[in-house]
């Protein structure tokens, strides 16, 4: 897939811009907090119609705006030829239109534009917390199969009327009632993210071979709270902690509190790698992202790199470069072009108080 | 805008489907540019509330006591079809696939909606499957994780201990959808394809 023009209105601090990238590589370049973040953003919600930023579609919208941020994309796609896409975002609600036309399932759209998200915040995927690292999951295994994501939302939806009957401690029949569809769907949920995690860290090993200089063993593991791929697992074991999930009032163990680490000579490199080892390992994981998905789908993510190649070394740099399959586009910002990156074809934006200029070489 | 109408628009818009502008479309329109089209209104709902009723054995809508499916003697009393809604049920109808008889819930289990069992149509269905010697229970609610749920708990508290033979109708709808969503040929053949249920 490729980006050929994208035009944003009351987007974040972005009144109405127009930025035809024409499905080259781009560099948005200017101060922080100039806009930089904010259009890197708006291109990575064709993916999944969400921000990896907030979840609050008001923060989208532009503050002194009209309460509603549009933006439309033209784009080249490897199934679907020339096409147009149109989001728009408003307090509590978004639209989309396909070419024009408004589409009524948003699963329909989900994950059919792929784009991978590089940023320094992803070292939290390794140092924050477990939730951080579900997020990432689940945004990646349901950009490639819209399965998952139905098998998720029944799953949440299923632990939300359980966790209710807990709190109110509703008649053992009624909340009985709900389990049999949370077991179908939490194992499930497992099945898939335990094979997306096989491999997505094969992925991430030759990802992560191309960066460094010794064979470390880099390694993804997947963490399941319980470790059962079949329904009545998960019933057998919701009957043995009953007690503990009626003090609690909420389901304690299901794969809402599932983990993965990430390991470099077998140990987890959160506590044992270096800054650099750690650095190295996220740039792997979203790699591995962009490449399992290239491989599920047949297409090819846009990379969107933010502010992130500065900061790598040279030999970083280049194994980003290596990693990355050939024709993909990137676009990528900084407060400056790094040196290393002049030379490339890229088409460069100057950014200032929301208003994106193209330079002129 | 005057006091009345704006009363009349208030009281619109509580009704389901109604936004602020087709409360005062509607509003406008019987009151202002087709008055004449309000009283044969107000005399037809005035009459319908009279004589429509839930039907006392399936809770379908009735003007006597027992709606015209449960009058009808070619009706197979020893098949009884599950439904959420009535609106399900005149889907089905129209598919004409199914010739037993129904049982209308008015809702679906959901501690999160307040709606507990006690909130369902379920009272008279245990008299029913006992008196009627009902063979088979075809379970049409919505395939969401409320209508599953539903399933499930009607099974263990109801149709399992009264030993009929329970049915799912094949989904092959929409994820999440009801019988309402579905066209004539799609619910003739997910009521052709019903399986065992469990
Ligand atoms: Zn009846």
């Amino acid at each position: 897939m490729r980006f050929l023009e994208v035009r944003l209105s009351d987007y974040r601090n972005i009144q109405l811009q127009a930025v035809a990238v024409e499905g080259q590589d781009a560099f948005v370049v200017g101060p922080n907090g100039q806009g930089k973040t904010n259009l890197l953003e708006a291109l990575s919600l064709v993916t999944a119609l969400r921000s990896f930023r907030t979840s609050q579609n008001r923060t989208l919208v532009r503050w002194s705006g009209g309460g509603e941020a549009r933006l439309f994309f033209r784009l080249e796609h490897e199934n679907l030829g020339p096409t147009e896409l149109e989001l728009a975002f408003k307090h509590g609600s978004k639209q989309v239109w396909l070419d024009g036309e408004k589409v009524k399932r948003l699963g329909e759209v989900l994950g059919r534009f792929p784009t991978v998200p590089f940023s320094s915040q992803d070292i939290q995927l390794l140092r924050g917390a477990p939730q951080a690292r579900r997020q990432f999951l689940d945004l990646a295994i349901a950009a490639v199969d819209a399965t998952y994501l139905e098998h998720l939302r029944r799953f949440h939806q299923a632990l939300k009327e359980r966790n209710r009957c807990l709190k109110e401690r509703q008649a053992e029949a009624v909340r009985t009632a709900f389990e049999p569809t949370l077991a179908e769907h939490a194992a499930a949920v497992v099945r898939l993210r335990k094979q997306a995690m096989q491999q997505l860290s094969q992925h991430l090993a030759e990802a992560y071979q191309t960066i460094a200089t010794e064979d470390e063993a880099p390694e993804l593991r997947y963490l399941p709270n319980v470790d059962a791929e079949d329904p009545y697992s998960f019933l057998q074991l919701w009957k043995e902690h009953l007690e503990r999930d009626r003090v609690m009032e909420s389901t304690q163990r299901g794969p809402h509190r599932d983990d993965f680490s990430l390991r470099l000579f077998d140990r987890r490199a959160r506590e044992y790698g270096s800054e650099g080892q750690q650095r190295g390992l996220v740039l792997s994981l979203r790699l591995a992202q962009a490449r399992w998905f290239q491989e599920r789908t047949g297409v090819q993510p846009v990379i969107l790199a933010d502010d992130i190649l500065g900061e790598l070394d040279p030999k970083r740099r280049a194994g980003f470069w290596q990693a990355l399959m050939p024709h993909t586009q990137v676009i990528a910002s900084g407060t400056e072009l790094p040196r290393a990156e002049q030379s490339r074809p890229w088409k460069i934006w100057q950014v200032a108080g929301g208003v994106f200029e193209p330079q002129i070489s | 805008m005057t006091p009345s109408f704006e009363k009349v628009q208030q009281l619109l818009k509580r009704l389901p489907g109604l936004g602020y502008r087709s409360a005062e479309r509607v509003a406008m329109h019987l009151l202002i540019e087709r008055p004449q089209d309000l009283k044969p209104l107000l005399e037809a709902l005035e009459d319908a509330s009279q004589h429509l009723q839930r039907c006392v054995e399936c809770g379908n809508m009735a003007e006597e006591e027992l709606c015209h499916i449960c009058q009808n003697p070619q009706r197979d009393a020893r098949v009884i079809c599950l439904v959420e809604h009535v609106p399900d049920l005149m889907a089905i109808e129209r598919s004409s696939a199914f010739r037993g008889r129904y049982h209308v819930l008015f809702g679906k289990l959901s501690p999160l909606h307040q709606v507990g069992p006690e909130d369902l149509n379920l009272q008279t269905l245990p008299q029913r499957l006992e008196r009627d010697q009902v063979e088979e229970v075809v379970l049409a609610l919505s395939n969401d994780v409320e209508g599953e749920a539903t399933c499930h708990y009607i099974q263990e508290a109801i149709l399992d201990p009264a030993g009929v033979t329970v049915t799912r109708i094949g989904f092959g709808l929409p994820s999440g959808g009801g019988v309402t969503m579905a066209d004539s040929s799609t619910l003739r053949s997910a009521l052709e394809s019903r399986r065992s249920y469990q």
